[in-house]
């Protein structure tokens, strides 16, 4: 794929919120780049912090929360020091949102062809007429039958589906450049997922529309998403082409997500999991983030944070996991700072690795001294 | 926008609006039957009474007869337009109330449209702002206004008003538009600045809870100015709870007009029904409960109708 | 009896400590100072209940003594409010008459509490019919304007200060019991309550010890403001002539019998007047405070309501 210049490019983000203990990071120091037609999808548990990343770039955190250090480049433009009047004409215009759940995001007040119209009211130069011809122009295109009817209705009188259907022609109305999907399906019902998800990879390819996709469910990522990245508390752990992770996931709790979804060729009677539950944000444990839950921890993981490793031979593939040592690294930020010489004397000899229950050999083998 | 749903809707509100009269009759005709004394003595007290009167009376409310044969015809007299006898005031019910009802609801009315126009506006600027300065000023103001009886600043706005600046005239009710209009100018300040008062807390509760909404934070995403933002969306969905309060208070608002009419001495049912309590006058008194029960009953209705407006999601006949 | 033991002090202080009553009036405590809308308008009702216990102590004349040379004085150092129409002490009076406006307030509490409580918590336990017919009750009692349906009953039974308290304490019934009532509909969901059903616990059990409990916030917020409406509504009945009536110290009726004087002299209706917008403005504040930490659990940063 050819290296054009990326529309969304962020660099070592970190959103925090300022309650009584102390700051919370939400999104510790986090990277990201997006281009055209490329689908990112950001996958993790609850609270991992995906949702909190997602709308930091829309510029929807609000007291406590606040973006505390990095960048938001979008198409050159630094989002986080652009005034409020020169945001508000991005949003729904060149970078438009997707909620979860359609139907609390839809205004019951008033009608569905209402609240579209307003939208390209403020970012056109449409007239009403023409503006209302958009509205059912995009309500077809998004498979919504009879849509001069369905225009002067409700959001009350949709199901979920259909509901959800609107927001995302809310959405594209403007004909934007960057979509940010937060976890659109899940909300619907199993047979609709289904048909969301072909929906907006086809909207995608056809308007060219680079795209970040917040799930937790890895067969949509799978389906959908050209580029990964996995999200820990608040921590964004391995990042590459979905295939190549897929394939050959580089860090533990990548690995332990793909080995939880269950598929057909699955014969044992228990579903894999992964032991214990995510940290809470304000009580992170020293060193790695997933250190406590990780089956290849090391005495080093519980006194350094990782740096970003370039895996699997691509500059374009990092896993912030200390199986890698002796990989390139990325250069040192907060979050994942360089290693001293100290952490070389802890690192145990081969085949020492506590309670390591995959010693996966090609993982191993990266980091034979 | 007026479906055939909607016009049902409104037909069960009106057949609940009947019931309802219909109880605070047989209520208040209760509260007559269980009064101390004979319903004879009440219903004469305030005049003289001669033992002719008495029988007379005795006759005309068939007060011989069991009590439900009696409810039974003071009803069809009612609904005849027949509201009784004052005997303090030596004159059929219904024309005692017909000289005065117009002044009475003219204060209603401009009461409500004031409240209207101070509330919520203001409602709206103090719910957006919540915190700042503006919203602090207006809300102690709110609550001062609601903490001052009618009557304290009715005579307060008197004393300063009329006798001290002689700027607005101290009583009676005007004639002609414009003489009318600066008579009962002030007493419906008065009494607007205490509903508006309520009014305002409620649009204001309502604003903010309305602005913690995902579907405002959908607006916010798509990219509306916030001016849009807050009046066109989130004040036509802050104002639904406020229309449904907003009933109950025309009740309040038409009782305490009464006060306020009386206060300022303008001839409207106020002085009329305070009276009437105060001479046992019960027909009157009586008149002026249905009276108020209709109004009320029938105000509500035309609060549902504009509910269905601000909040689609009823007219359906359920909520989401 | 010789020193307590060890074991007996230190049960004494576990009784204290687990004495529902203290620990509630402690943590109320907490609430009114969290708020400075709550912590005025509990300094403004104290205030009245440090004048009405004392009274006697603070008045500087008897409220009844009467001095015909010198009536519908103004304001004057022996008489700092001035005198009214028959030479009573203003000031002595507006003192006393801050027990009626007392009385007013704990009898409307108890007659609105006790059955409105009893009511809601009925209807929204036993939901289905018993619900039915008592919000239908409720709806018809609703049409009819609290000071309206006063003036109705008062017309009935006669005017005196006991009716026109107990009218006013019964016409506010209906917004406390819907009140209970939705709490308890909600509350009933909980699973602890599906719990105590389950051990086999009475109704009444269950409604007092399991519902009753969570639904105070709300029945203190009510309860508070609505006492600060019903001292409107007395203060104008008996302003109107129709509740407590002169020489009754109650600041109502002094503001009645200055009424007529009005042209002569403003300060004998000026005085009581404000007093009645003093203490309503405490009790509407304290109950706004209230609402305000009670309802909302507060705002992390302090703000008027």
């Amino acid at each position: 794929m050819s290296r054009s210049e990326p529309v969304l490019d962020v660099d070592r983000l970190t959103t925090q919120f300022n309650v009584d203990g102390g700051p919370v990071k939400a999104v510790d120091d986090n990277s990201l780049t997006v281009h055209r037609g490329e689908t990112l999808g950001i996958v993790g548990e609850s609270g991992s912090g995906k949702s909190t990343l997602l709308r930091s770039i829309m510029g929807l955190i609000e007291d406590p929360g606040e973006i505390a250090a990095g960048e938001i480049n979008y198409r050159g433009r630094d989002l986080t020091e652009l005034s409020d009047e020169a945001f508000r004409q991005l949003r729904g215009n060149d970078i438009s949102f997707i909620f979860q759940e359609p139907m609390s995001h839809l205004n019951p007040a008033y009608t569905v062809g209402d609240q579209i119209t307003d939208v390209l009211a403020a970012h056109t130069e449409l007239n009403s007429d023409e503006r209302w011809e958009r509205v059912y122009e995009l309500l077809d295109l998004l498979g919504i039958p009879a849509p001069e009817d369905r225009a002067d209705s409700y959001p009350h009188e949709f199901s979920g589906g259909m509901a959800q259907r609107v927001c995302i022609a809310m959405a594209l109305a403007c004909e934007p450049d960057l979509l940010l999907a937060d976890e659109p399906t899940s909300a619907l019902d199993v047979t609709i997922q289904a048909q969301i998800i072909d929906l907006l990879s086809d909207l995608q390819s056809e308007f060219d529309v680079a795209m970040i996709w917040v799930t937790h469910d890895m067969g949509v990522v799978a389906e959908t998403c050209d580029t990964l990245g996995v999200m820990y508390a608040g921590n964004i752990v391995e990042y590459g082409d979905v295939d190549d992770i897929f394939d050959d996931p580089k860090h533990p709790y990548t690995e332990a997500l793909l080995g939880s979804v269950p598929t057909h060729r699955d014969t044992s009677d228990r579903f894999e999991t992964i032991e214990g539950a995510p940290p809470e944000l304000q009580d992170l444990p020293s060193g790695c983030v997933f250190r406590d839950r990780c089956p290849e921890a090391t005495d080093a993981c519980r006194s350094h944070r990782p740096p970003y490793y370039e895996v699997g031979g691509s500059r374009d593939w990092i896993a912030k996991c200390l199986l890698h040592r002796g990989d390139p690294t990325r250069p040192a930020t907060d979050s994942a700072p360089e290693l001293d010489a100290s952490a070389d004397a802890e690192w145990p000899a081969e085949g020492s690795a506590d309670g390591g229950i995959d010693e996966d050999p090609k993982i191993r083998g990266e980091t034979n001294r | 926008m007026i479906s055939s749903r909607t016009v049902q809707y409104l037909l069960k509100r009106l057949g609940f609006g009947v019931f309802i009269v219909w109880a605070v009759t047989l209520l208040v005709f209760v509260l007559l039957q269980i009064s101390p004394g004979s319903p004879a003595d009440v219903l004469l007290s305030g005049g003289v009474v001669t033992e002719e009167m008495r029988q007379s009376v005795i006759e005309q409310y068939n007060l011989n007869e069991p009590w439900y044969v009696q409810y039974f015809l003071w009803l069809k007299d009612v609904a005849a337009g027949d509201l009784g006898y004052s005997f303090s005031q030596q004159r059929p019910v219904a024309g005692l109330i017909a000289d005065r009802w117009a002044i009475t609801f003219q204060i209603v009315g401009l009461s409500m449209l004031l409240a209207t126009l101070l509330s919520i506006p203001t409602g709206i600027i103090a719910g957006a702002n919540h915190g700042s300065v503006v919203d602090r000023l207006l809300t102690v103001t709110a609550i001062v206004g609601v903490s001052i009886p009618v009557f304290v600043s009715g005579v307060l706005a008197i004393l300063i008003f009329s006798f001290h600046l002689n700027v607005l005239p101290s009583g009676g009710a005007g004639s002609g538009f414009v003489g009318r209009l600066t008579h009962i100018f002030v007493p419906s300040l008065l009494l607007g600045g205490m509903v508006g008062a309520l009014m305002f807390r409620m649009m204001r509760a309502g604003m903010r809870d309305v602005l913690e909404k995902d579907y405002i934070e959908t607006c916010t995403a798509m990219g509306l100015p916030r001016r849009q933002i807050i009046l066109k969306y989130a004040a036509k969905n802050a104002i639904a709870p406020v229309l449904t309060v907003s009933g109950l208070w025309i009740g309040f608002l038409i009782v305490y007009a009464m006060v306020v009419e009386f206060v300022f001495g303008m001839g409207g049912l106020g002085r009329l029904i305070i009276h009437a309590v105060e001479a046992q006058d019960f027909p009157i008194v009586l008149a002026g409960t249905i009276i108020t029960a209709v109004v009320f009953v029938v105000s509500n209705i035309v609060v549902d109708l504009l509910y269905t407006w601000a909040d689609p999601r009823v007219a359906v006949g359920g909520s989401e | 009896m010789s020193q307590p033991t060890e074991r007996e002090r230190v049960g004494s202080k576990r009784r204290l400590q687990e004495s529902r009553v203290l620990r509630g009036l402690f943590r109320g405590w907490r609430v009114i100072r969290s708020n400075s809308m709550a912590t005025v308008g509990f300094l403004i009702v104290s205030a009245l209940v440090v004048v009405a216990i004392l009274a006697p102590v603070l008045a500087p004349h008897p409220p009844d003594a009467q001095n015909l040379q010198n009536t519908l004085a103004p304001p004057s150092a022996e008489h700092p409010f001035g005198t009214d129409n028959t030479g009573r002490d203003v000031l002595s009076r507006i003192i006393f008459g801050t027990r009626y406006a007392l009385a007013i307030a704990i009898v409307v509490i108890t007659l609105e509490t006790l059955i409105g409580v009893s009511l809601g918590l009925v209807a929204g336990y036993y939901r289905g019919k018993v619900d039915e017919s008592v919000m239908r009750l409720l709806d018809v009692l609703v049409s009819i304007p609290p000071l309206l349906l006063a003036m109705v009953i008062v017309t009935t039974f006669g005017i005196n200060i006991w009716n026109a308290m107990i009218a006013i304490g019964i016409v506010y019934v209906p917004m406390m019991s819907r009140t209970v009532r939705s709490s308890a509909l909600s509350i009933r969901e909980e699973t602890y309550v599906q719990a105590a059903e389950g051990l086999g616990y009475s109704d009444s059990r269950v409604m007092l010890k399991h519902i009753l409990p969570n639904s105070v916030p709300p029945i203190v917020v009510l309860g508070t403001t609505d006492v600060a409406y019903a001292l409107i509504d007395v203060a104008t009945l008996s302003y109107l002539g129709l509740g407590i009536q002169p020489p009754t110290a109650s600041w109502g009726a002094m503001a009645n019998a200055a009424q007529g004087y009005i042209l002569v002299t403003p300060w004998p209706i000026v005085f009581p007047t404000l007093a009645i917008a003093i203490a309503v403005l405490g009790f509407n504040l304290l109950g706004m405070g209230l609402r305000e930490v009670l309802l909302y659990g507060g705002d992390h940063e302090e703000v008027v309501e």
